[in-house]
This record gives C-alpha cells, sequence and structure tokens, in this order.
C-alpha cells in the first residue's frame, strides 16, 4: 500500500520543501495540502518542493470546481506538473470549505466534479479544443505544451452516488474518514462499476484520507485526535455508526455543536459526551496509539489493505517530523 | 522612467526564470506574464523566478476577476508575493482571453474590478475579512502569513471609468498602445482624478503596454510587427487616430477581418490593405525595424517618461532573450 502525508495547510513553501524531502527520503508515495481560503495556494506553495525532489507526488486535496473554473483548475494543475516532471496530483471536490467561503452553494455537485474532470482530463491530454458541458464551458482550450506524464487526477468521494459516479470516469477516487469496513462498502459500490468499464478494480487507486495523531503518549494522541474530531466525517450522521453503537451516536449527534466549539477553542474537551464514547471514536476512527503501540497502527493499515485501499493519506498535525518519521519507519516497510 | 518586460504567452516556468533573470541583470523592473487560454497559468508561469530572482518585481498580466475569484486571486497573488519576498505585482482587467475562453461575459466590468481591488487591498494578516459584495463575497479571510511587503496592484485602464477606479482604489494603471499625444493626456487625467479622490501622484504608478519588435534583422522585426498588428489597440480607431486620417482610418476599419486573419494564421501577410498604410500603422504604434531604430525608440521612450509614465511595459515576442539584451544593453542604460 502506498503511503501519503498530508501536511497541515498553514506551512510555509520552505516548511513543505524540508517535510516532503523528508518524506521522499522515507519513501512516501506523496504529498498532500489540504485547501483552505485562509491558506497559501497550494499550487505556488508546491513549487520549491517540486523543483527539489524526484520522486514523490505532490497536490492539493480538494478543489471545488464551484471554487475555481475547471480550465483555470487545470492551467494551475498543468503547470505544477510541467515543473514536477509529471508529478502532480489533485483530488477535486464537490464543495469544501473554500467554496462555502466565497458565498457559493454547490448543487450538481456529481454532475460538476465529472465535467470538471472531463476538462482536466482533456487539458493533460494536451489537445486542443473545447469543450461544452451543461455546467461549464470551455470555448477554446489549447495546452500543446503539455509535454510529461499526465498528473494523477481523484476524485473526492463519500457518498454512494459520487462513488458510483466517479468510478466510471476517475483515475481514482479517494474517500475521507473510512474504517475498513466502510472501506469494504465503498468497494462493494465501486468495483461493479470498474468492472463494468473494463477496468480492474485490484488496480483502481483507492485512498483514504485518515488522521494520524500518533503521539508519545496515548494521553496525547487522544487529545489532539479530540480537538480535531469536527472536522472528521466520522461523527456526523451517515457514519458515526460506523464506531459508535446507536445509542452512543445519538449522543453525538446531539452535541455536535460541543465538537465544534472544541475545534474552535482547539481543546480536547467536548461537553456531553462522556469519555468512553470519546474514546472509541478517536481509537476507531483515527490513529491516535502512543508511539510504543505503533504496532496497532501497522495492523490497521493491513486491514484497510486487505479492505481494498491501494493507498492512504495520513494527516498530520503537531510535529510532522516525528510522524513522517514513524510512518516512514514503521509503516511503510510493513504494509 | 523604468522598464518592465511582458513575456509572451508561451513562455513557460523555466523560460520565465531564465528572461526574468536575465531582464534582473540588465537592472530592468519588472517581468509580466501573459494570461490567456492556451498559456500556462501566469502565477506558476513566474513562481520559479519568483524563488530564484533577488530584485525584479513580477506579475500577471492580466487576470479578471470574472474569470478567478478574488479571493483565489489574492491566495495566487500573496503566494507569489511571498516567494518572491515581496516582489509581486499584478495587472486586473476586466476581461480578456481567458474570460472567452471559459465562456464568460464581459458584463460589468467596472463593478467587478471594483469588488475585486476592495477584497485584494482589504486582505489582511491582523483583520478578517467579511465581504459582502453585488457580485463577490468573502467570509472568514485571514491570511495570517501575509506578511511580506503587499504586492502592487494595477488596472488595466484605458478609459475614464476605469481611470478613475483606478485612482481611487489601485497602486497603478497601465494602460496599452496609447501613443505618447494619448499618454500626455491620459496621465493629466489620471493625476486630476487622484486629487479629486485625495491621493497623492507621486505615490501613483502608470505604465503603458508597448510592442517591442526591433531585431538585427529589420526584415524579420516587420514580419514579426504585421503579424501582431490585429492586437495594438485591437484595431480601435482612438488609438490610431492621432497618426492616422479619416480615410486611412476607414480602409483600417474596413479590413479588419485581414488584420486579424494574418494574426490568427500567424503570417505577416495582410491581405487587401495597402503597404504603406500597414507601415504607417506599425511605426507609430510599436517600435519596428532594424538596430538603426533603437535611437528613434530610445527618444520616443523619453517622450513617454516626459508624458509623466514612471515605467512602461515592453511586450517582447519572437526570441525574448534577443530582445531583452538589446533593451538591457542599449535602451535601459540611455533613459
Amino acid at each position: 500500500m502506498r503511503f501519503d502525508v498530508i501536511l497541515y495547510s498553514d506551512l510555509s513553501a520552505d516548511d513543505m520543501l524540508r517535510l516532503g524531502r523528508m518524506a521522499e527520503e522515507y519513501g512516501l508515495g506523496g504529498v498532500w495540502i489540504a485547501n483552505n481560503i485562509n491558506t497559501r495556494d497550494a499550487f505556488v506553495n508546491f513549487v520549491p518542493l517540486a523543483m527539489q525532489t524526484r520522486e514523490i507526488r505532490m497536490g492539493p486535496i480538494a478543489v471545488s470546481p464551484f471554487e475555481l473554473h475547471p480550465q483555470k483548475m487545470a492551467h494551475s494543475l498543468l503547470s505544477l506538473n510541467e515543473i514536477a516532471h509529471g508529478r502532480a496530483q489533485i483530488v477535486v471536490g464537490g464543495g469544501g470549505g473554500t467554496a462555502e467561503n466565497l458565498g457559493c452553494k454547490p448543487r450538481r455537485m456529481v454532475r460538476a466534479v465529472r465535467e470538471c474532470v472531463e476538462v482536466l482530463n482533456q487539458a493533460a491530454a494536451g489537445k486542443p479544443g473545447s469543450y461544452r458541458g451543461e455546467m461549464y464551458k470551455v470555448g477554446w482550450m489549447d495546452t500543446s505544451w503539455v509535454s510529461v506524464n499526465r498528473p494523477m487526477i481523484y476524485v473526492g468521494a463519500n457518498g454512494p452516488q459520487m462513488l458510483h459516479a466517479a468510478a466510471a470516469y476517475a483515475a481514482g477516487i479517494m474517500v475521507s474518514d473510512f474504517t475498513a469496513a466502510r472501506v469494504r462498502w465503498a468497494r462493494n459500490i465501486i468495483d461493479p462499476v470498474l468492472t463494468e468499464h473494463g477496468r480492474e478494480p485490484t488496480n483502481f487507486p483507492l485512498n483514504n484520507f485518515w488522521a494520524w495523531h500518533v503521539q508519545e503518549s496515548r494521553e496525547a494522541a487522544h487529545r489532539e485526535a479530540r480537538q480535531f474530531l469536527a472536522v472528521r466525517g466520522t461523527i456526523y450522521p451517515d457514519y458515526i455508526g460506523d464506531v459508535v453503537n446507536p445509542d452512543e451516536a445519538a449522543i453525538v449527534n446531539a452535541n455536535i455543536s460541543s465538537f465544534l466549539k472544541a475545534y474552535q477553542a482547539k481543546s480536547g474537551e467536548i461537553a456531553g459526551v462522556p469519555e468512553n464514547v470519546l474514546d472509541k471514536i478517536v481509537d476507531r476512527g483515527t490513529s491516535a496509539s502512543a508511539t510504543r503501540d505503533i504496532d496497532r497502527e501497522v495492523e490497521r493499515m493491513r486491514d484497510f489493505s486487505a479492505a481494498g485501499l491501494t493507498e492512504i493519506a495520513l494527516c498530520v498535525y503537531s510535529n510532522p517530523e516525528q510522524a513522517i518519521r514513524n510512518i516512514g519507519e514503521h509503516l511503510v516497510p510493513a504494509v | 522612467m523604468e522598464i518592465d518586460i511582458i513575456l509572451n504567452e508561451f513562455a513557460s516556468p523555466q523560460e520565465a526564470c531564465e528572461l526574468g533573470l536575465l531582464a534582473e541583470n540588465y537592472g530592468l523592473r519588472g517581468v509580466w506574464a501573459s494570461n490567456y487560454g492556451w498559456s500556462r497559468d501566469p502565477f506558476m508561469t513566474l513562481a520559479l523566478l519568483a524563488e530564484r530572482s533577488r530584485s525584479i518585481r513580477l506579475g500577471p498580466m492580466a487576470v479578471s476577476a470574472a474569470e478567478l475569484h478574488p479571493l483565489k486571486m489574492a491566495n495566487l497573488l500573496f503566494s507569489l508575493n511571498e516567494l518572491s519576498r515581496g516582489r509581486a505585482m499584478i495587472m486586473v482587467g476586466g476581461g480578456g482571453a481567458v474570460l472567452q475562453s471559459i465562456g464568460g461575459e464581459r458584463e460589468r466590468m467596472i463593478r467587478h474590478t471594483r469588488e475585486c481591488l476592495e477584497i485584494l487591498k482589504a486582505a489582511s494578516p491582523d483583520t478578517m475579512l467579511n465581504y459582502t459584495g453585488e457580485l463577490y463575497k468573502v467570509y472568514g479571510y485571514q491570511p495570517r502569513w501575509y506578511t511580506d511587503a503587499p504586492p502592487l496592484i494595477y488596472y488595466g485602464s484605458n478609459h475614464p471609468q476605469s481611470r478613475r477606479l483606478s485612482a481611487e482604489l489601485a497602486d497603478g494603471l497601465i494602460t496599452s498602445d496609447f501613443v505618447v499625444p494619448l499618454m500626455r493626456d491620459f496621465v493629466a487625467a489620471t493625476h486630476a482624478d487622484l486629487i479629486a479622490a485625495g491621493r497623492s501622484p507621486d505615490e501613483f504608478r502608470i505604465s503603458n503596454f508597448w510592442a517591442w519588435h526591433i531585431k538585427e534583422d529589420a526584415e524579420a522585426s516587420w514580419a514579426e510587427a504585421r503579424r501582431e498588428l490585429m492586437l495594438r489597440g485591437w484595431l480601435g480607431e482612438q488609438y490610431f487616430a492621432p497618426f492616422l486620417d479619416a480615410d486611412e482610418l476607414k480602409v483600417m476599419r474596413d479590413h479588419e477581418q485581414d488584420f486579424l486573419n494574418a494574426f490568427l494564421r500567424g503570417t505577416d501577410v495582410i491581405e487587401n490593405v495597402p503597404p504603406d498604410l500597414v507601415s504607417k500603422m506599425i511605426e507609430n504604434i510599436s517600435f519596428v525595424g532594424g538596430l538603426d531604430q533603437l535611437e528613434p525608440a530610445i527618444d520616443t521612450l523619453r517622450q513617454f517618461a516626459d508624458a509623466g509614465l514612471t515605467e512602461i511595459a515592453l511586450r517582447v515576442h519572437d526570441d525574448p532573450a534577443a530582445a531583452i539584451r538589446l533593451i538591457g544593453e542599449r535602451v535601459a542604460p540611455a533613459l
């Protein structure tokens, strides 16, 4: 299984270069940056890393056509890809925080993402032409300057409709915060579509955005993980049942605002939710072990692989150097 | 008066870097990357140069809010600014080639640009921006990392309404294809606008996009100028009226398609238009000819400086390195 790392999105280009090189040295497959309105532009910020590495892939996760027209997205992606000699990657998503911060109300997301990926693919092929979709149009696009390998274009998909649609046309799919059981559920949706389209499911890149909070102690790991639970898909109604029982899920559902408050306050205190429930969510929905127990995480990665993940993107928070070292030394050689 | 270079739309990041460093070595002020539907992303085109250069300014020309949401523009611009350690600039435009290629409409251009300039200028690392315009909305924007000296923000202005908006909100304006008499009047009007807006003309930058075709090979220079002539003011009468009589203007207008055909076909043959008229147009609205034309060009540049330009943006075409060398070695020292 390929291991990627998702770096925290407020890093400077210099920090990304330093951490990206370290990730490359440890044999990781890719570096991602979460797309956020208050952060540097991910494409521009990757340039020093693209220039000074040879193997590692890089790109933003996830960019929505509601925030950036597909043609503009194509040109940014392909320009980065040129500098990186064919190592750019992107996750195209249907919504996200950035679009909301621009006051956009995404609609027909499945259609929008599909058209966006079609424009990106057309541009990546370097063939001049136009595109007339229902939602997006390109009068004339000529990327005949494209001369390196195509960038890897993933679709960010969690729901059944997006998973089903993306399996028909995407080069890869990235889900987020999926447990191994949920990965099997996703495979049951996408594999028949892949087969129907003459594609081999075992070769199809399926990645999972997964929170990595491994710290020196379990307490420190859990404290950090709890702080970020509001941005985990796991706590929301469609997914909470993956990690707790129905009664516990009801408690979580009734206290979503407490998770948001903890996130905003950068605190691990989540009012109204019992400790044992929080422990279950963190233990089952993130990687929050103590360093000495990292074998637990190796096992989890084996489970993910057996469930059908071909890649995993581990989102690291505090002390990214330590995280990359742990991933590189323990996970990469083992799975 | 300082000199900027406008690179052609085919420049790759590597080429832009080499050409920009060449310009920097000659002490030129800045490099602009053209923004077209078939070019690379202009921010990315300049990203290598941003990192490797030390003193030259750099920026995209022109980017329209209608093609790129002002907040996305802000993050791209500020990221380039950070990579260049405070040397970025941008020319915001009302709409152009990219807008057309993505099927956008040139509607309410002044309103689009006003809101764009307001957002770019209001962005701050210290205070959160919430902006509710008629066309654009921004919620919760606070790029804490935006701490370098702010980039220079120009507006591409050839008309009174855009000129007044520039005087109100921008750091400078850039006209295109204005001959000296037009420039003189426009600068005077700009200064009056600035005073009316409570700003000092001394702190405002005024530039003019001007085509450079001079080469060692005079015939090649003329051929290049004929091929590109359609783009000079898009053959707007107001740009040619200072030096063509009414009959000549009518011939030009009647044969617009012939000029366009030459450009689209990449040929220097402008069918059905008297060669003398073509030569007269080119001689007056660009720098053309062999090396014997350097002195007349320098004289014209002095007239532009006397008219009040703080800088001029010379658009180079085929063999841009040779053009930069000529400008750097023969023109810049003479001004």
